[in-house]
């Protein structure tokens, strides 16, 4: 059988698996989505809808970024490693097809979260705000929009592929609980810089350069952290105490 | 052709060190004999790729166990001790997923082993009970049309009935299908029902490697009377010997031949009693 059927068996168990993650995030965006066009619509005018896209971006990235994270260590976690590892690797299957598979997931899942306000936001925006308040920054703009939105695929992809690989060799938990960390501070920066953009541009021009530069890089970071994060997965030294 | 080949074997852990030689042709059963912890799982693993090998070859069907290792496995229907499926999956299910994976998947023979089986398709594998859960693992492997089965304890831990249900479909795919068989297990009645071959492994080791019938035929339990017998471990023939009481012995030998009764009888032996040893005998003279 070929290796992408395989991966595909794969991935579509893990979907089943997940099926009930993914309905309830789906009622989640239903109510939370709601509530927000209702807000958008109730609002006298369109100047505070700024705080609503952010409001839905952030919430969107915040989720994505952690699912991302989080999908492949859970279905690692409490699935392949403490139950059915050893019977996947009895199956036809390789490191190869289970490492992929996982990324996959963690990636596709990832997508789905964010994918679901980004659109909702991209939609809102085209459709119902065609003017921008002025006293939003071009550069922040930028994010919100389609390029910045292809850039956190990118950053997606690369943050599964990394979670994937280092908790096969390391302390999920740590990770994890980095991650969050990062979550915390780059809200946090976010804030501060939003507050603050009146009054200096001095925090939030470079944060925003850092974050474009990223977004450029981030292709080549994620293949990297593909190629290394296979390496690390195929000599899958945290096995041995399954034995 | 071998189904299996494997040559000098070795993982090294803390306080563990397994070197294994072994061979099963095609077609033959191969009973994996020895205690808990003696390297059984632990040989399987290595050759199922699921632990890697410090050093040694392993070839299935004539092909590299890790080169090859995605080809072989759609050739090799397995069942663990610990099945570990997806518990949230019903049987059909697991059956769908599992499935496409082997080219040679029987679907006819697995939907009446099913019935032959009695396992509900729509319950839960989470709310089967543990002989059910083996069933399935045995249905799945069965099914898969593997020309190499690994069954790796498959029957420790089930009550009489279903041990009895488990060995008997064993047998029938051995005659219906004639599949080389690894059997690993430390219950030897189940193994000396199975096997054709068997392999007594022990710390690591495989401490003997013989024919069914050759064990049966070669390990004699020999009991005597004799008034004046000179010193027995002369005898190389003779494995261990024991005095009963003043006149009374008995001998193990593991080359029984009419030549050993013979040479008793022109000792001056008398009541001379043969007995069959069982492959738990067996097992223990070889360990002490």
């Amino acid at each position: 059988m070929k290796d992408i059927k395989k991966i595909e068996i794969l991935f579509k168990k893990d979907a089943f698996i997940l099926k009930s993650y993914i309905i309830s995030y789906f009622i989640l965006y239903i109510i939370l989505g709601g509530f927000t066009v209702a807000l958008v619509y109730l609002s006298e005018g369109s100047i505070n809808n700024f705080f609503f896209e952010f409001f839905l971006f952030l919430w969107g990235f915040v989720l994505a970024i952690g699912w991302a994270a989080y999908m492949p260590i859970r279905s690692i976690t409490y699935e392949e490693k403490e139950r059915t590892f050893k019977i996947l690797k009895g199956l036809p299957f390789t490191n190869y097809h289970i490492f992929f598979s996982k990324l996959l997931s963690g990636y596709v899942w990832a997508l789905i979260i964010f994918g679901v306000p980004g659109l909702t936001m991209l939609i809102h925006r085209y459709l119902f705000l065609r003017t921008i308040p002025e006293d939003v920054p071009t550069e922040f703009v930028d994010i919100v929009t389609l390029t910045g939105f292809i850039g956190l695929i990118f950053l997606l992809l690369l943050i599964s592929a990394l979670a994937t690989s280092l908790y096969m060799n390391f302390k999920g938990s740590q990770i994890f609980v980095g991650v969050e960390i990062l979550l915390i501070i780059f809200i946090t920066f976010s804030i501060i810089t939003h507050l603050v953009r009146k009054d200096s541009d001095i925090y939030l021009i470079p944060f925003l350069k850092f974050i474009k530069v990223a977004f450029l890089f981030s292709p080549l970071l994620a293949i990297l952290c593909i190629f290394l994060g296979y390496k690390l997965f195929d000599k899958h030294k945290s096995y041995i105490k399954f034995q | 052709m071998n189904a299996i080949e494997i040559i000098n074997l070795q993982k090294r852990y803390k306080d563990f060190h397994l070197k294994v030689d072994l061979i099963l042709k095609q077609g033959e059963t191969i009973g994996l004999v020895g205690p808990n912890g003696a390297g059984k799982t632990t040989t399987i693993n290595l050759l199922l790729n699921i632990v890697k090998k410090d050093s040694g070859e392993v070839k299935i069907f004539g092909l590299d166990h890790i080169k090859y290792e995605g080809g072989i496995k759609e050739r090799i229907g397995f069942v663990f001790e610990e099945q570990n499926f997806y518990k949230n999956m019903r049987i059909e299910q697991i059956i769908k997923f599992c499935g496409p994976l082997y080219p040679r998947w029987k679907a006819e023979y697995c939907a009446s082993l099913l019935n032959r089986f009695n396992l509900p398709p729509r319950k839960k594998y989470g709310a089967l009970s543990k002989g059910m859960k083996i069933k399935l693992a045995l249905l799945i492997a069965f099914s898969s049309g593997g020309e190499f089965l690994i069954l790796d304890e498959p029957t420790s831990g089930l009550d009489p009935k279903v041990r009895n249900e488990v060995l008997e479909e064993i047998e029938r795919i051995k005659e219906k299908y004639s599949p080389s068989i690894l059997f690993s297990s430390h219950l030897m009645p189940d193994v000396e029902r199975i096997a054709d071959n068997i392999a007594l492994i022990n710390n690591g080791k495989i401490i003997l490697m013989e024919k069914k019938t050759g064990l049966k035929d070669k390990w004699k339990k020999i009991t005597f009377i004799n008034e004046n017998i000179s010193d027995l471990s002369a005898n190389p023939d003779i494995l261990r010997y024991q005095q009963l009481d003043k006149t009374r012995y008995f001998i193990i030998t593991n080359t029984f031949s009419s030549g050993l009764i013979s040479s008793l009888e022109s000792s001056g032996s008398r009541e001379i009693q043969i007995e069959e040893l069982s492959l738990e005998e067996i097992f223990l003279e070889c360990v002490q």
